[in-house]
């Protein structure tokens, strides 16, 4: 039985403008196809990085063939040539479009020898995780869960070779009215992981020292059709550093191994336990800072990133006392915020 | 009183409140560690306050400086704030540190490459960023109190 109390609606997935200089909002999907690919993307109005912008548009998409090789396509556009519906999602970024509501979105993106046409449908009704959890962080961080998990059919172009793909994928639509920083956590993990009939999305992270080290997460657990428990009451936590395939003038380090960690008991409870197999992606979030911005970035903030990571699971948890075992392959994003 | 017998009296009063505030962290961490059955010697005790002054000296007092001194610039529109009057207050404050962190001089030591790099780059400068660079740029040894001063108001100058 669905714990929803309200169902997410078209508007919810629109755009969300404010005055804010800082103003971001994004619309995020991905998919893992049958064949091996996998594609992960954003369509952006506003930058969620520091330096603030929220004038630019841009879309941010990688494709990723079967060993793990990315094809990272951003590109930005005049504001003149997007627009973004308040109403409903339909999002245009030159000739990119992200359109549709629950149940079914369409994906249309071209750019040079690469694009995709991609139909998305529900699998799992959409929920808003934070108005669950924590309604007075709604003006600030928005984060509509619209496709916890959803079956993803159409075509997937690669270096201008076409091919019929289907596969499962995911969409969401964040946005707020400041860059991402080290706000909650110095670490944030993000991923979902479909285990079986159990679709799980989980945003995680160890707390700040400045905020006692209470630890930041949020998982949306699904079963089947329906969202079983919303929680936030779980971290993640990387280990086993290594600098392998970064340019060692850096100095930045990331895991090989990230415990997911949920402790609310009779909601999620358990651990599930992931090995780096391969960095798939890394930026570098001060590469766009002037020398000086950069310095004083480096020296009093610290060396923020971003990575992806493709990675081995092996899942014991409980969701309403369900237990929820299994091991496999997936992938999750990691904001390294410091 | 000329500028150089206030900034002397402003050197010794800040070392007077430096000195109030390391002892009173360490006093406060020793009744701290007190109610938790950990004693501390008086050696211990010396050394607490010497990291309190060098957490004082390598992170704030330059920053601080700069923070208030680009507020001052952007209201009063006075170069002289930037390139003369609170620089020499901290190349006569940094004089008076015995020995200088070494983690200020790791922080510091790049910064006049930094500003050759800057000055080199095209585009247009103000004539405040060409000169915060210039100072950086001519500095024999970077002076890191003067270094992170420059450099912080060159940030915040989008540099």
């Amino acid at each position: 039985m669905s714990i929803i109390k309200r169902k997410v609606t078209p508007r919810d997935d629109a755009m969300h403008p404010n005055p804010s200089p800082g103003w971001w909002e994004w619309w995020y999907f991905d998919a893992d196809f049958d064949n091996g690919y996998i594609i992960a993307g954003t369509f952006h109005f506003g930058s969620p990085r520091p330096p603030a912008n929220r004038d630019v548009r841009f879309i941010e998409i990688a494709i990723y063939d079967p060993e793990g090789n990315c094809k990272l396509i951003r590109k930005r556009y005049p504001k003149e040539q997007c627009r973004a519906s308040e109403e409903t999602c339909d999002v245009v970024i030159g000739p990119n479009t992200f359109k549709g509501e629950i149940p079914q979105y369409k994906l249309c993106f071209s750019e040079g020898d690469q694009g995709f046409d991609l139909t998305y449908e529900s699998m799992v009704e959409g929920c808003i995780p934070l108005e669950e959890l924590e309604p007075q962080l709604s003006p600030y961080l928005g984060w509509v869960v619209a496709q916890p998990r959803a079956r993803v059919t159409g075509t997937l172009t690669v270096d201008g070779k076409t091919m019929e793909v289907s596969g499962e994928g995911y969409h969401d639509h964040n946005w707020a009215n400041a860059p991402m920083t080290a706000a909650i956590s110095d670490n944030t993990f993000w991923g979902r992981t479909f285990i079986g009939d159990y679709a799980l999305c989980w945003s995680a992270g160890p707390g700040l020292r400045k905020l006692g080290y209470v630890p930041s997460g949020r998982i949306v657990a699904a079963k089947k059709d329906k969202i079983m428990a919303i929680s936030g009451k779980g971290t993640a936590i990387g280990s086993n550093l290594t600098a392998e395939g970064l340019p060692e003038e850096l100095g930045i380090q990331y895991p090989r191994d990230i415990l997911l960690q949920w402790d609310d008991p009779g909601v999620v409870e358990g651990k599930i336990k992931f090995k780096v197999t391969k960095m798939v992606t890394f930026f570098d979030l001060h590469s766009r800072f002037k020398p000086f911005q950069r310095w004083l970035a480096r020296r009093y903030i610290g060396k923020p990133a971003y990575f992806r990571y493709f990675m081995t699971y092996d899942a014991n948890i409980k969701v309403r006392g369900q237990k929820v075992v299994g091991k496999g392959k997936t992938w999750c994003e990691h904001h390294k915020f410091v | 009183m000329d500028t150089g017998q206030a900034r002397g009296l402003a050197i010794a009063t800040l070392d007077f409140i430096l000195t109030a505030a390391r002892e009173h962290f360490t006093d406060s961490l020793e009744n701290y560690l007190s109610a938790k059955k950990v004693k501390l010697t008086a050696s211990e005790k010396l050394d607490i306050d010497k990291l309190f002054a060098d957490a004082f000296n390598s992170s704030l007092v330059a920053e601080v400086s700069a923070l208030l001194s680009f507020m001052l610039y952007s209201e009063l529109n006075n170069p002289e704030i930037v390139k003369r009057i609170v620089p020499d207050f901290l190349d006569e404050y940094q004089s008076k540190m015995e020995p200088i962190p070494a983690e200020l001089e790791k922080e510091t030591k790049d910064l006049k490459s930094l500003a050759q790099r800057t000055l080199e780059a095209e585009g247009e400068k103000s004539e405040i960023v060409k000169s915060l660079a210039q100072d950086l740029a001519a500095m024999t040894e970077i002076k890191p109190l003067r270094g992170s001063f420059d450099a912080i108001l060159l940030s915040l100058l989008g540099q």
